[in-house]
Protein backbone atom coordinates (compact mmCIF):
# COMPACT_ATOMS: atom_id res chain seq x y z
CA UNK A 1 0.00 0.00 0.00
CA UNK A 2 2.82 2.34 1.01
CA UNK A 3 4.74 1.44 -2.12
CA UNK A 4 1.72 2.23 -4.26
CA UNK A 5 1.40 5.69 -2.58
CA UNK A 6 5.10 6.32 -3.08
CA UNK A 7 4.78 5.36 -6.73
CA UNK A 8 1.79 7.67 -7.09
CA UNK A 9 3.72 10.56 -5.51
CA UNK A 10 6.68 9.84 -7.75
CA UNK A 11 4.39 9.83 -10.78
CA UNK A 12 2.83 13.13 -9.71
CA UNK A 13 6.24 14.72 -9.16
CA UNK A 14 7.41 13.37 -12.50
CA UNK A 15 4.33 14.76 -14.27
CA UNK A 16 4.81 18.14 -12.54
CA UNK A 17 8.36 18.29 -13.90
CA UNK A 18 7.20 17.27 -17.38
CA UNK A 19 4.41 19.87 -17.21
CA UNK A 20 6.85 22.66 -16.27
CA UNK A 21 9.14 21.66 -19.11
CA UNK A 22 6.17 21.52 -21.49
CA UNK A 23 5.00 24.97 -20.35
CA UNK A 24 8.50 26.29 -20.95
CA UNK A 25 8.53 24.94 -24.51
CA UNK A 26 5.00 26.14 -25.23
CA UNK A 27 5.86 29.63 -23.99
CA UNK A 28 8.84 29.64 -26.33
CA UNK A 29 6.35 29.50 -29.21
CA UNK A 30 5.15 33.00 -28.26
CA UNK A 31 6.98 36.16 -29.40
CA UNK A 32 9.54 37.62 -27.04
CA UNK A 33 7.63 40.85 -26.48
CA UNK A 34 4.49 38.88 -25.64
CA UNK A 35 6.42 36.70 -23.19
CA UNK A 36 8.01 39.74 -21.55
CA UNK A 37 4.53 40.95 -20.73
CA UNK A 38 2.44 37.83 -20.15
CA UNK A 39 4.72 34.80 -19.64
CA UNK A 40 4.61 34.76 -15.87
CA UNK A 41 0.85 34.96 -15.41
CA UNK A 42 0.25 32.73 -18.43
CA UNK A 43 2.58 30.07 -17.00
CA UNK A 44 0.69 30.29 -13.69
CA UNK A 45 -2.57 29.69 -15.59
CA UNK A 46 -1.12 26.75 -17.56
CA UNK A 47 -0.02 25.15 -14.30
CA UNK A 48 -3.62 25.28 -13.05
CA UNK A 49 -5.60 24.06 -16.06
CA UNK A 50 -6.44 20.48 -16.94
CA UNK A 51 -4.30 19.34 -19.82
CA UNK A 52 -6.32 18.16 -22.80
CA UNK A 53 -5.42 17.93 -26.50
CA UNK A 54 -7.92 20.76 -27.13
CA UNK A 55 -6.14 23.03 -24.61
CA UNK A 56 -2.78 22.14 -26.13
CA UNK A 57 -4.04 23.02 -29.61
CA UNK A 58 -5.54 26.25 -28.26
CA UNK A 59 -2.18 27.27 -26.76
CA UNK A 60 -0.41 26.61 -30.07
CA UNK A 61 -3.06 28.58 -31.94
CA UNK A 62 -2.71 31.38 -29.40
CA UNK A 63 1.06 31.49 -30.09
CA UNK A 64 0.42 31.63 -33.82
CA UNK A 65 -2.05 34.46 -33.31
CA UNK A 66 0.42 36.37 -31.10
CA UNK A 67 3.04 36.06 -33.84
CA UNK A 68 0.65 37.14 -36.58
CA UNK A 69 -0.68 40.08 -34.56
CA UNK A 70 2.20 41.51 -32.52
CA UNK A 71 1.11 44.22 -30.14
CA UNK A 72 2.95 47.38 -29.07
CA UNK A 73 2.95 46.18 -25.52
CA UNK A 74 4.96 48.94 -23.90
CA UNK A 75 1.83 51.06 -24.14
CA UNK A 76 -0.63 48.35 -23.21
CA UNK A 77 -2.86 50.02 -20.68
CA UNK A 78 -1.47 53.52 -20.63
CA UNK A 79 -1.92 53.61 -16.88
CA UNK A 80 -0.44 50.41 -15.54
CA UNK A 81 2.96 49.50 -16.95
CA UNK A 82 3.60 45.85 -17.66
CA UNK A 83 6.94 46.17 -15.87
CA UNK A 84 7.06 46.04 -12.09
CA UNK A 85 8.00 49.22 -10.23
CA UNK A 86 11.30 47.62 -9.20
CA UNK A 87 12.17 46.69 -12.80
CA UNK A 88 11.31 50.21 -13.96
CA UNK A 89 13.57 51.63 -11.27
CA UNK A 90 16.38 49.31 -12.35
CA UNK A 91 15.92 50.41 -15.96
CA UNK A 92 15.96 54.10 -14.94
CA UNK A 93 19.12 53.53 -12.89
CA UNK A 94 20.87 51.91 -15.84
CA UNK A 95 19.87 54.75 -18.15
CA UNK A 96 21.25 57.22 -15.58
CA UNK A 97 24.54 55.29 -15.42
CA UNK A 98 24.75 55.36 -19.22
CA UNK A 99 24.11 59.13 -19.32
CA UNK A 100 26.68 59.71 -16.57
CA UNK A 101 29.18 57.68 -18.59
CA UNK A 102 28.42 59.80 -21.68
CA UNK A 103 29.22 62.90 -19.59
CA UNK A 104 32.41 61.22 -18.39
CA UNK A 105 33.49 60.57 -21.98
CA UNK A 106 33.11 64.28 -22.80
CA UNK A 107 35.33 65.28 -19.86
CA UNK A 108 37.80 62.53 -20.77
CA UNK A 109 38.07 63.81 -24.34
CA UNK A 110 38.66 67.30 -22.98
CA UNK A 111 41.31 65.87 -20.63
CA UNK A 112 43.01 64.21 -23.58
CA UNK A 113 43.21 67.54 -25.38
CA UNK A 114 45.22 68.95 -22.44
CA UNK A 115 48.21 66.83 -23.36
CA UNK A 116 48.16 67.53 -27.08
CA UNK A 117 50.92 67.83 -28.31
CA UNK A 118 52.28 65.16 -26.02
CA UNK A 119 56.06 65.61 -26.36
CA UNK A 120 56.58 67.73 -23.16
CA UNK A 121 54.35 65.39 -21.17
CA UNK A 122 56.11 62.32 -22.53
CA UNK A 123 59.41 63.78 -21.36
CA UNK A 124 58.05 64.19 -17.80
CA UNK A 125 56.46 60.72 -17.89
CA UNK A 126 59.76 59.16 -19.00
CA UNK A 127 61.55 60.79 -16.11
CA UNK A 128 58.90 59.97 -13.48
CA UNK A 129 57.39 56.51 -13.37
CA UNK A 130 54.50 57.57 -11.10
CA UNK A 131 53.43 60.27 -13.58
CA UNK A 132 53.60 57.71 -16.37
CA UNK A 133 51.57 55.17 -14.37
CA UNK A 134 48.99 57.77 -13.34
CA UNK A 135 48.46 58.78 -16.96
CA UNK A 136 48.17 55.13 -18.00
CA UNK A 137 45.64 54.71 -15.18
CA UNK A 138 43.46 57.44 -16.71
CA UNK A 139 43.52 55.59 -20.05
CA UNK A 140 43.07 52.12 -18.55
CA UNK A 141 40.11 53.25 -16.44
CA UNK A 142 38.43 54.77 -19.46
CA UNK A 143 38.96 51.67 -21.62
CA UNK A 144 37.68 49.46 -18.80
CA UNK A 145 34.56 51.62 -18.41
CA UNK A 146 33.99 51.75 -22.16
CA UNK A 147 34.29 47.96 -22.50
CA UNK A 148 31.91 47.41 -19.57
CA UNK A 149 29.34 49.83 -21.00
CA UNK A 150 29.52 48.02 -24.34
CA UNK A 151 29.20 44.61 -22.67
CA UNK A 152 26.12 45.86 -20.80
CA UNK A 153 24.74 47.99 -23.60
CA UNK A 154 24.81 45.66 -26.59
CA UNK A 155 22.51 42.95 -25.14
CA UNK A 156 20.13 45.63 -23.82
CA UNK A 157 20.08 47.41 -27.19
CA UNK A 158 19.68 44.07 -28.99
CA UNK A 159 16.69 43.09 -26.85
CA UNK A 160 15.14 46.55 -27.26
CA UNK A 161 15.57 46.63 -31.06
CA UNK A 162 14.40 43.05 -31.47
CA UNK A 163 11.27 43.66 -29.40
CA UNK A 164 10.56 46.92 -31.18
CA UNK A 165 11.01 45.24 -34.56
CA UNK A 166 8.74 42.33 -33.68
CA UNK A 167 6.08 44.60 -32.20
CA UNK A 168 6.43 47.02 -35.13
CA UNK A 169 7.28 49.90 -32.82
CA UNK A 170 8.92 51.89 -35.58
CA UNK A 171 9.43 54.94 -33.39
CA UNK A 172 11.67 52.86 -31.09
CA UNK A 173 13.47 51.30 -34.07
CA UNK A 174 14.12 54.82 -35.41
CA UNK A 175 15.53 55.88 -32.03
CA UNK A 176 18.13 53.10 -32.16
CA UNK A 177 18.83 53.64 -35.87
CA UNK A 178 19.72 57.32 -35.24
CA UNK A 179 23.11 56.69 -33.51
CA UNK A 180 24.05 54.18 -36.24
CA UNK A 181 23.32 56.69 -39.00
CA UNK A 182 25.11 59.45 -37.06
CA UNK A 183 28.14 57.17 -36.57
CA UNK A 184 28.34 56.56 -40.32
CA UNK A 185 28.07 60.31 -41.02
CA UNK A 186 30.62 61.16 -38.34
CA UNK A 187 33.10 58.59 -39.67
CA UNK A 188 32.59 59.96 -43.17
CA UNK A 189 33.19 63.55 -41.97
CA UNK A 190 36.28 62.49 -40.00
CA UNK A 191 37.65 60.51 -42.95
CA UNK A 192 37.19 63.53 -45.25
CA UNK A 193 38.93 65.78 -42.73
CA UNK A 194 41.79 63.28 -42.30
CA UNK A 195 42.19 63.11 -46.06
CA UNK A 196 42.54 66.88 -46.25
CA UNK A 197 45.09 66.83 -43.41
CA UNK A 198 47.12 64.03 -45.00
CA UNK A 199 47.17 65.68 -48.39
CA UNK A 200 48.36 68.90 -46.77
CA UNK A 201 45.35 70.90 -47.89
CA UNK A 202 44.17 71.86 -44.39
CA UNK A 203 45.55 75.41 -44.52
CA UNK A 204 44.26 77.90 -41.93
CA UNK A 205 41.77 79.61 -44.25
CA UNK A 206 38.11 80.40 -43.56
CA UNK A 207 36.77 77.30 -45.29
CA UNK A 208 39.02 74.95 -43.36
CA UNK A 209 38.28 76.68 -40.05
CA UNK A 210 34.54 76.29 -40.73
CA UNK A 211 35.18 72.67 -41.69
CA UNK A 212 37.03 72.04 -38.42
CA UNK A 213 34.50 73.89 -36.28
CA UNK A 214 31.73 72.00 -38.07
CA UNK A 215 33.44 68.75 -37.17
CA UNK A 216 33.69 69.75 -33.50
CA UNK A 217 30.03 70.82 -33.49
CA UNK A 218 29.00 67.63 -35.26
CA UNK A 219 31.02 65.53 -32.78
CA UNK A 220 29.23 67.21 -29.89
CA UNK A 221 25.79 66.80 -31.45
CA UNK A 222 26.60 63.20 -32.37
CA UNK A 223 27.40 62.39 -28.74
CA UNK A 224 24.44 64.22 -27.23
CA UNK A 225 21.83 63.01 -29.75
CA UNK A 226 23.11 59.41 -29.58
CA UNK A 227 23.00 59.37 -25.78
CA UNK A 228 19.47 60.85 -25.77
CA UNK A 229 18.02 58.56 -28.46
CA UNK A 230 19.49 55.41 -26.90
CA UNK A 231 18.21 56.44 -23.46
CA UNK A 232 14.69 57.18 -24.75
CA UNK A 233 14.67 53.91 -26.74
CA UNK A 234 15.63 51.91 -23.66
CA UNK A 235 13.08 53.81 -21.54
CA UNK A 236 10.34 52.80 -24.00
CA UNK A 237 11.21 49.11 -23.92
CA UNK A 238 9.72 46.46 -21.67
CA UNK A 239 12.58 44.33 -20.35
CA UNK A 240 12.69 41.05 -18.51
CA UNK A 241 14.32 41.39 -15.10
CA UNK A 242 17.08 39.00 -16.17
CA UNK A 243 18.35 41.44 -18.81
CA UNK A 244 18.29 44.39 -16.42
CA UNK A 245 20.00 42.49 -13.62
CA UNK A 246 22.66 41.30 -16.05
CA UNK A 247 23.38 44.86 -17.21
CA UNK A 248 23.95 46.06 -13.65
CA UNK A 249 27.10 43.93 -13.20
CA UNK A 250 29.03 45.54 -16.10
CA UNK A 251 27.61 48.81 -14.73
CA UNK A 252 29.59 48.22 -11.52
CA UNK A 253 32.75 47.53 -13.59
CA UNK A 254 32.13 50.71 -15.63
CA UNK A 255 31.95 52.81 -12.46
CA UNK A 256 35.13 51.18 -11.13
CA UNK A 257 36.80 52.13 -14.43
CA UNK A 258 35.54 55.70 -14.10
CA UNK A 259 36.82 55.86 -10.52
CA UNK A 260 40.22 54.53 -11.59
CA UNK A 261 40.37 57.11 -14.36
CA UNK A 262 39.33 59.94 -12.03
CA UNK A 263 41.74 59.06 -9.20
CA UNK A 264 44.57 58.55 -11.69
CA UNK A 265 43.76 61.92 -13.26
CA UNK A 266 43.95 63.66 -9.87
CA UNK A 267 47.22 61.90 -9.00
CA UNK A 268 48.61 62.78 -12.43
CA UNK A 269 47.69 66.45 -12.04
CA UNK A 270 49.13 66.72 -8.54
CA UNK A 271 52.36 64.85 -9.34
CA UNK A 272 52.84 66.88 -12.52
CA UNK A 273 52.49 70.08 -10.47
CA UNK A 274 55.13 68.84 -8.02
CA UNK A 275 57.71 67.41 -10.42
CA UNK A 276 57.21 69.72 -13.42
CA UNK A 277 55.48 72.95 -12.34
CA UNK A 278 56.80 74.68 -15.46
CA UNK A 279 54.42 72.59 -17.56
CA UNK A 280 51.42 74.48 -16.19
CA UNK A 281 50.75 77.53 -18.26
CA UNK A 282 48.92 79.41 -15.52
CA UNK A 283 45.41 79.39 -14.16
CA UNK A 284 43.56 79.86 -17.45
CA UNK A 285 39.96 78.87 -18.04
CA UNK A 286 38.51 75.76 -19.62
CA UNK A 287 39.90 76.62 -23.05
CA UNK A 288 43.32 77.68 -21.92
CA UNK A 289 44.85 74.36 -22.79
CA UNK A 290 47.67 73.66 -25.15
CA UNK A 291 45.37 71.72 -27.44
CA UNK A 292 42.90 74.54 -27.80
CA UNK A 293 45.17 77.46 -28.29
CA UNK A 294 48.05 75.90 -30.13
CA UNK A 295 51.18 73.84 -29.58
CA UNK A 296 52.43 75.59 -26.47
CA UNK A 297 53.30 72.42 -24.58
CA UNK A 298 51.70 73.51 -21.31
CA UNK A 299 48.29 73.21 -19.69
CA UNK A 300 45.91 75.56 -17.97
CA UNK A 301 45.30 74.80 -14.32
CA UNK A 302 41.66 75.82 -14.84
CA UNK A 303 41.24 73.37 -17.73
CA UNK A 304 42.52 70.47 -15.67
CA UNK A 305 40.32 71.45 -12.72
CA UNK A 306 37.22 71.71 -14.93
CA UNK A 307 37.90 68.35 -16.59
CA UNK A 308 38.54 66.56 -13.31
CA UNK A 309 35.47 68.16 -11.73
CA UNK A 310 33.29 67.02 -14.64
CA UNK A 311 34.76 63.52 -14.37
CA UNK A 312 34.05 63.51 -10.63
CA UNK A 313 30.45 64.71 -11.10
CA UNK A 314 29.81 62.04 -13.77
CA UNK A 315 31.32 59.33 -11.58
CA UNK A 316 29.30 60.39 -8.54
CA UNK A 317 26.10 60.49 -10.61
CA UNK A 318 26.78 56.99 -11.91
CA UNK A 319 27.57 55.75 -8.40
CA UNK A 320 24.37 57.27 -6.98
CA UNK A 321 22.33 55.68 -9.81
CA UNK A 322 24.01 52.33 -9.19
CA UNK A 323 23.20 52.37 -5.47
CA UNK A 324 19.63 53.41 -6.25
CA UNK A 325 19.35 50.61 -8.82
CA UNK A 326 20.82 48.00 -6.48
CA UNK A 327 17.97 48.67 -4.07
CA UNK A 328 15.56 47.43 -6.74
CA UNK A 329 17.74 44.59 -8.06
CA UNK A 330 16.42 41.88 -5.75
CA UNK A 331 12.81 42.97 -6.21
CA UNK A 332 13.12 43.13 -10.01
CA UNK A 333 13.38 39.35 -10.32
CA UNK A 334 11.09 38.55 -13.19
CA UNK A 335 11.16 42.16 -14.41
CA UNK A 336 8.26 42.33 -16.80
CA UNK A 337 6.32 40.30 -14.30
CA UNK A 338 7.27 39.16 -10.86
CA UNK A 339 8.11 35.47 -10.94
CA UNK A 340 10.50 32.90 -12.22
CA UNK A 341 8.45 31.64 -15.16
CA UNK A 342 9.16 34.68 -17.29
CA UNK A 343 12.82 34.11 -16.57
CA UNK A 344 12.51 30.51 -17.73
CA UNK A 345 10.50 31.53 -20.75
CA UNK A 346 12.98 34.18 -21.80
CA UNK A 347 16.01 31.97 -21.20
CA UNK B 1 -11.09 55.32 -15.95
CA UNK B 2 -12.10 56.59 -19.32
CA UNK B 3 -12.12 60.26 -20.11
CA UNK B 4 -14.74 61.98 -22.21
CA UNK B 5 -12.59 61.52 -25.28
CA UNK B 6 -12.21 57.82 -24.53
CA UNK B 7 -15.51 56.75 -25.99
CA UNK B 8 -15.82 53.04 -26.80
CA UNK B 9 -15.96 53.91 -30.49
CA UNK B 10 -12.91 56.18 -30.33
CA UNK B 11 -10.68 53.58 -28.70
CA UNK B 12 -12.06 50.47 -30.30
CA UNK B 13 -14.78 49.56 -27.79
CA UNK B 14 -16.73 47.87 -30.57
CA UNK B 15 -15.93 44.19 -30.09
CA UNK B 16 -17.20 43.20 -33.52
CA UNK B 17 -13.85 43.83 -35.22
CA UNK B 18 -11.99 41.47 -32.90
CA UNK B 19 -12.73 38.58 -35.23
CA UNK B 20 -12.68 35.21 -33.52
CA UNK B 21 -11.91 36.98 -30.24
CA UNK B 22 -15.11 39.05 -30.16
CA UNK B 23 -17.20 36.44 -28.35
CA UNK B 24 -14.50 35.51 -25.81
CA UNK B 25 -13.92 39.25 -25.23
CA UNK B 26 -17.59 39.79 -24.43
CA UNK B 27 -17.52 36.83 -22.04
CA UNK B 28 -14.43 38.21 -20.31
CA UNK B 29 -15.97 41.66 -19.93
CA UNK B 30 -19.13 40.11 -18.50
CA UNK B 31 -17.07 38.06 -16.08
CA UNK B 32 -15.07 41.08 -14.92
CA UNK B 33 -18.29 43.06 -14.43
CA UNK B 34 -18.65 41.09 -11.18
CA UNK B 35 -15.19 42.22 -9.98
CA UNK B 36 -11.47 41.76 -10.70
CA UNK B 37 -10.34 38.23 -11.57
CA UNK B 38 -7.20 36.48 -12.74
CA UNK B 39 -7.13 34.19 -15.78
CA UNK B 40 -8.10 30.90 -14.17
CA UNK B 41 -10.93 32.50 -12.15
CA UNK B 42 -12.26 34.04 -15.37
CA UNK B 43 -12.24 30.64 -17.10
CA UNK B 44 -14.12 29.09 -14.21
CA UNK B 45 -16.60 31.96 -13.93
CA UNK B 46 -17.32 32.00 -17.69
CA UNK B 47 -17.88 28.25 -17.70
CA UNK B 48 -20.25 28.55 -14.76
CA UNK B 49 -22.07 31.49 -16.37
CA UNK B 50 -22.40 30.19 -19.93
CA UNK B 51 -21.19 26.61 -20.09
CA UNK B 52 -18.39 27.72 -22.43
CA UNK B 53 -14.85 26.74 -21.41
CA UNK B 54 -12.35 29.15 -22.93
CA UNK B 55 -8.98 27.71 -23.88
CA UNK B 56 -5.89 29.42 -22.37
CA UNK B 57 -4.67 30.65 -25.77
CA UNK B 58 -8.06 32.13 -26.60
CA UNK B 59 -8.36 33.70 -23.14
CA UNK B 60 -5.00 35.49 -23.37
CA UNK B 61 -5.51 36.42 -27.02
CA UNK B 62 -8.69 38.21 -25.98
CA UNK B 63 -7.18 39.63 -22.77
CA UNK B 64 -4.27 41.23 -24.63
CA UNK B 65 -6.65 42.81 -27.14
CA UNK B 66 -8.96 44.12 -24.43
CA UNK B 67 -6.01 45.55 -22.52
CA UNK B 68 -4.71 47.13 -25.70
CA UNK B 69 -8.07 48.84 -26.19
CA UNK B 70 -8.14 49.94 -22.55
CA UNK B 71 -11.35 48.05 -21.89
CA UNK B 72 -9.66 46.19 -19.03
CA UNK B 73 -6.56 46.93 -16.97
CA UNK B 74 -4.13 44.77 -15.03
CA UNK B 75 -3.78 45.07 -11.28
CA UNK B 76 -0.75 44.26 -9.15
CA UNK B 77 -0.04 40.55 -9.42
CA UNK B 78 -0.95 38.24 -6.58
CA UNK B 79 1.85 35.75 -6.42
CA UNK B 80 2.29 35.14 -10.16
CA UNK B 81 -1.40 35.40 -11.07
CA UNK B 82 -2.34 38.85 -12.31
CA UNK B 83 -5.92 39.99 -11.81
CA UNK B 84 -7.65 42.27 -14.30
CA UNK B 85 -10.50 44.67 -13.84
CA UNK B 86 -12.99 46.40 -16.07
CA UNK B 87 -12.25 50.04 -16.92
CA UNK B 88 -14.98 52.67 -17.24
CA UNK B 89 -14.58 52.38 -20.97
CA UNK B 90 -14.92 48.59 -20.76
CA UNK B 91 -18.07 48.90 -18.67
CA UNK B 92 -19.60 51.20 -21.27
CA UNK B 93 -18.58 48.90 -24.13
CA UNK B 94 -20.08 45.93 -22.28
CA UNK B 95 -23.30 47.83 -21.60
CA UNK B 96 -23.60 48.76 -25.28
CA UNK B 97 -22.98 45.19 -26.40
CA UNK B 98 -25.47 43.73 -23.92
CA UNK B 99 -28.09 46.35 -24.78
CA UNK B 100 -27.64 45.54 -28.45
CA UNK B 101 -27.93 41.81 -27.71
CA UNK B 102 -30.98 42.41 -25.53
CA UNK B 103 -32.66 44.36 -28.33
CA UNK B 104 -31.71 41.61 -30.79
CA UNK B 105 -33.02 38.89 -28.46
CA UNK B 106 -36.32 40.66 -27.78
CA UNK B 107 -36.85 41.29 -31.50
CA UNK B 108 -36.09 37.66 -32.26
CA UNK B 109 -38.38 36.43 -29.52
CA UNK B 110 -41.09 38.80 -30.66
CA UNK B 111 -40.81 37.45 -34.22
CA UNK B 112 -40.84 33.92 -32.94
CA UNK B 113 -44.01 34.75 -31.02
CA UNK B 114 -45.61 36.16 -34.15
CA UNK B 115 -44.51 33.12 -36.15
CA UNK B 116 -45.99 30.92 -33.43
CA UNK B 117 -49.27 32.85 -33.60
CA UNK B 118 -49.29 32.47 -37.37
CA UNK B 119 -48.44 28.78 -37.14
Amino acid sequence: MLDRNDARHADAAGWARVKLRLIHWLLCLYPLVWRARYADEYAALLEEITWTPWNLADIVLGALDARLHPLPLYATSGRVSSMSAAARRLRAAEIAIFCAFAGFVVSYISFQRLTDPSAPFDAVANAHLDVFLAYQGVQAGMYLALTAVMVAGFPVAFVAVRQAWMARQWDVVRLFATPIILTALFLGYTAALSLRTNTGSLHPNTFNIILLLGWILFAGLYGVVSAITISVGVARTTFAGRVLRYALIPGVVAILGMLLSLVSGIVWGVRLFIVAPQIYGGFGGACASAGCLGPRGDIGMGSLAVDLTLMAISTLMALAALLWGFGARGRARGGANSGAAAEVALA
Amino acid sequence: MGTERDTPEATGGDLGDLGRFSDPSLLILASLAAGPKHGYAMMEDIEQMTGVRLGPGTLYGALSRLEQRRLIEPLASEDRRRPYRLTGLGARALREQLTSLESFASTGLERLGQAGALG
